[in-house]
């Protein structure tokens, strides 16, 4: 079977083909244009949420680290300062306990010295007593009228 | 004249004593004469007071002056 397509019916449907697309076109393509560019609008917002939400993110983030860093510069600044108060203190301790220590042992040399100096006299001034008793003891037994007159003759000498 | 006491350890004799009275005239200017006593605790030598001054040679002011010196040394 054969078919035969008039010129003027061809027209005809290519008429009827340009109608329909231009209908359907106007029908269902702004529509969907219009779907589209509000998915795009939608996702292009949300993308820009998400690009706010990550910058919010590392701005936090950021600011967390600083703080963390501050911190940790604090606790090693309160930790050296205390270092630094507790090495000056020993140090204080001990000047001041060698200063003590000094002190004592300049005391109790001048102690030692001052007992060895007072023996000393003591030993001195008994030995002295000592002497003169034995030899007062000795001149009173042996000395003679000769030795006597020796003892008044010298005095006159030297008073001379 | 002058008078004095003389304190001496042992008795004298004469011419000690008058030795003594001769060199105190020298001393003094003029003749002493002394009222004598004894007192052994002076050891040896005399002690004279005259004129209210005392005049100490014996051996008892010798030996304390040696304890002094060896005090003091």
């Amino acid at each position: 079977m054969e078919i035969f397509l008039r010129p003027l019916d061809l027209l005809f449907h290519i008429v009827n083909v340009l109608i329909l697309f231009f209908f359907l076109r106007w029908l269902l393509y702004k529509p969907v244009k219009k779907f589209l560019r509000q998915r795009d609008e939608r996702a292009e917002a949300a993308r820009e949420e998400i690009r706010r939400g990550q910058e919010e993110v590392e701005s936090r983030l950021r600011h967390y680290n600083e703080l963390i860093e501050n911190a940790r510069e604090e606790s090693a600044r309160i930790v050296k300062q205390s270092n630094d108060l507790a090495r000056d203190h020993a140090k204080e301790i001990v000047e001041s306990a060698k200063a003590e220590a000094n002190e004592i042992v300049a005391r109790a040399e001048r102690e030692a010295q001052y007992t060895r100096a007072h023996a000393k006299d003591v030993l001195r001034d008994e030995i002295a007593g000592m002497a003169v008793d034995i030899a007062s003891k000795i001149v009173k037994r042996e000395i003679s009228a000769e030795d006597n007159r020796a003892i008044i003759e010298d005095f006159f000498k030297k008073v001379g | 004249m002058i008078e004095g006491e003389l304190v001496t350890s042992m008795p004298l004799d004469e011419d000690t004593m008058k030795f003594i009275e001769a060199e105190f005239g020298k001393m003094l200017g003029g003749k002493v004469r002394f009222n004598t006593s004894i007192d052994e605790s002076i050891i040896g030598g005399f002690v004279a007071r005259i004129n209210g001054r005392v005049y100490d040679g014996s051996l008892l002011s010798r030996l304390s002056t040696m304890r002094e010196y060896i005090t003091d040394f």
